[in-house]
């Protein structure tokens, strides 16, 4: 975890105001947070499929960047993608069971 | 004699510096106040003037006038007491060297007896204090500490009225409050009475608050009643990352404006955790109020804004966080002024399912129709839930799993 913070603070070392990756601003998202060819289309499937908002695409992004922190890998992979989207599992139209 | 003194406004989390002119000549006793001064400041006279006389000093019998400036800012509390009172001392010439008294900030509120109550936003007042070349800051003891977080600066408390005038006159000597931020910054251990490894089970949910912790994301919790919402939520802070220097001298500085610090406290070192309970109102959430004060959102600047039971939260006050969610700070705009508050938190909220709270239950069944858990549910609005990065079910914990645990730890040795 520490560690995870410690990727973050010299990432916006820079940055005025901003401490870690919730704090991104969304310009920046695209440029902190590349992601693979598949990884968009998963991104794309999952919009679709949930009814994501544009803030949610960059709330799932920002998520999952912080979670290769975690694992202190330099991009972002499939699985962290994909985690990050099982996190939104409000945004689900059937949650309450219809 | 004219003497100019100097004290400090502070709006939002900036301070303005205020000068105070003091002119004391001509016949007959009398003192007036100018300057836009509310009816605290109006009625220092009566508290300086007693003062003076508890504490064997001479209240002028001549013309005195007070003219606060810039006259377009509003003057308000009583922290300018001792500003105009140093003003008064110096100018009836019982402070000898009126020059020197032009060189410091000076606030503090007076009592009757001479004695000096602590103020708010000590540390706004002595970081301009500084950028503007002041040479020292004299205040009331109790707020020299959180002062003296600013470098560069001579921070002096004192407590009696005549402490202020032994300074000048020289033969009272005052010891210049010494604070090495990174030093208490360091010395702060994290000492916590509750620990994540309190929790048995819920691996999924520690995950997902692990991430949460790491990225600064907000976070929901789902659950039924007794399956640990709270209990997670609690312990987040023992997870959280330690805060950064500069992280922490922005969390004081609005704990400072909110004369939430505390006597003699200087560094907020650990990451705030505020806990408002569901009838808050929507200006002690965002801030706000005749004298604008920071919300709870803003005293969870860097730290943790937890909200137990999101849907009990009046509609109106869940609303109103929507746009600092977004901006991380927020603007409050009223007639006679606007401020800006930082608001840079994270947002841990916890709810049950349904009203019964047994939706989804493994073993328990719900008794809440269909239409009744909609109507739930769509207490908290899309938006708000948009802006909430981890939703999370918790499940309760089964017993077995929970003994299994137990048994572990026994075995092995910690």
């Amino acid at each position: 975890m520490q560690i995870a913070r410690d990727i973050q603070s010299k990432r916006y070392e820079d940055k005025n105001g901003v401490h870690c990756n919730a704090q991104m601003p969304s310009n920046q998202v695209k440029d902190i947070c590349p992601i693979t060819d598949a990884g968009t289309q998963l991104l794309k499937t999952a919009m679709q499929r949930l009814n994501l908002s544009a803030r949610a695409y960059d709330r799932i992004l920002k998520v999952s960047r912080t979670i290769a922190d975690l694992e202190k890998s330099e991009d972002i992979k499939m699985e962290h993608l994909a985690e990050a989207i099982q996190y939104r599992s409000l945004d689900r139209e059937n949650w309450s069971g219809q | 004699m004219f003497v100019k003194t100097f004290g400090s406004a502070v709006y939002g989390v900036n301070a303005y510096t205020i000068t105070v002119e003091v002119n004391v000549s001509g016949d007959g006793a009398s003192y007036a106040l100018v300057g836009l001064p509310d009816n605290a400041v109006k009625e220092s006279w009566l508290r300086i003037a007693t003062a003076f006389k508890n504490n064997d000093l001479a209240i002028p019998r001549k013309k005195i006038v007070v003219n606060m400036a810039p006259a377009d800012i509003k003057k308000e509390g009583s922290a300018y007491d001792l500003t105009i009172a140093a003003g008064i001392l110096a100018a009836s010439e019982q402070i000898s060297v009126a020059e020197e008294v032009s060189k410091y900030i000076i606030m503090g509120e007076l009592s009757l007896d001479g004695s000096i109550l602590p103020i708010k936003g000590a540390l706004p007042i002595a970081i301009q204090a500084q950028k503007e070349g002041f040479k020292g800051f004299i205040l009331p003891k109790e707020n020299a500490k959180e002062a003296a977080i600013v470098q560069g600066l001579e921070v002096y408390g004192v407590e009696k009225l005549t402490d202020v005038v032994g300074f000048f006159n020289g033969y009272h000597h005052l010891e210049a409050t010494i604070s090495d931020p990174r030093a208490d910054f360091a010395n702060s251990v994290n000492d916590f009475d509750v620990d994540f490894s309190d929790v048995q089970g819920q691996e999924n949910i520690k995950r997902a608050m692990e991430i949460a912790a790491a990225g600064g994301h907000n976070i929901i919790l789902i659950g039924p009643p007794g399956a640990g919402k709270t209990m997670l939520a609690k312990r987040l802070p023992t997870i959280l990352p330690p805060m950064t220097l500069h992280e922490a001298l922005e969390t004081t500085k609005i704990h400072s404006v909110a004369g939430k610090l505390g006597d003699n406290a200087s560094l907020v070192a650990h990451r705030p955790f505020r806990s408002p309970h569901h009838t808050i109102s929507d200006v002690a959430l965002v801030g706000g109020g005749q004298v604008p004060q920071p919300g709870e959102i803003s005293l969870a600047h860097n730290g943790v804004l937890f909200l137990d039971e999101l849907p009990e939260f009046k509609r109106t006050v869940l609303e109103v966080m929507r746009q600092p969610l977004e901006d991380r700070k927020v603007n409050i705009s009223r007639a006679k002024f606007s401020v800006d508050y930082p608001a840079s938190f994270m947002l841990v909220a916890s709810m049950n399912p349904c009203p019964c709270g047994y939706f989804n239950h493994p073993e328990k069944d719900c008794v809440c129709g269909p239409m009744v858990v909609q109507k739930y549910l769509s207490k908290i609005s899309g938006p708000l839930l948009d802006r909430i990065d981890i939703h999370i079910e918790v499940t309760p914990v089964v017993l077995r799993i929970w003994q299994a645990d137990e048994e572990t730890m026994k075995k092995v040795p910690l």
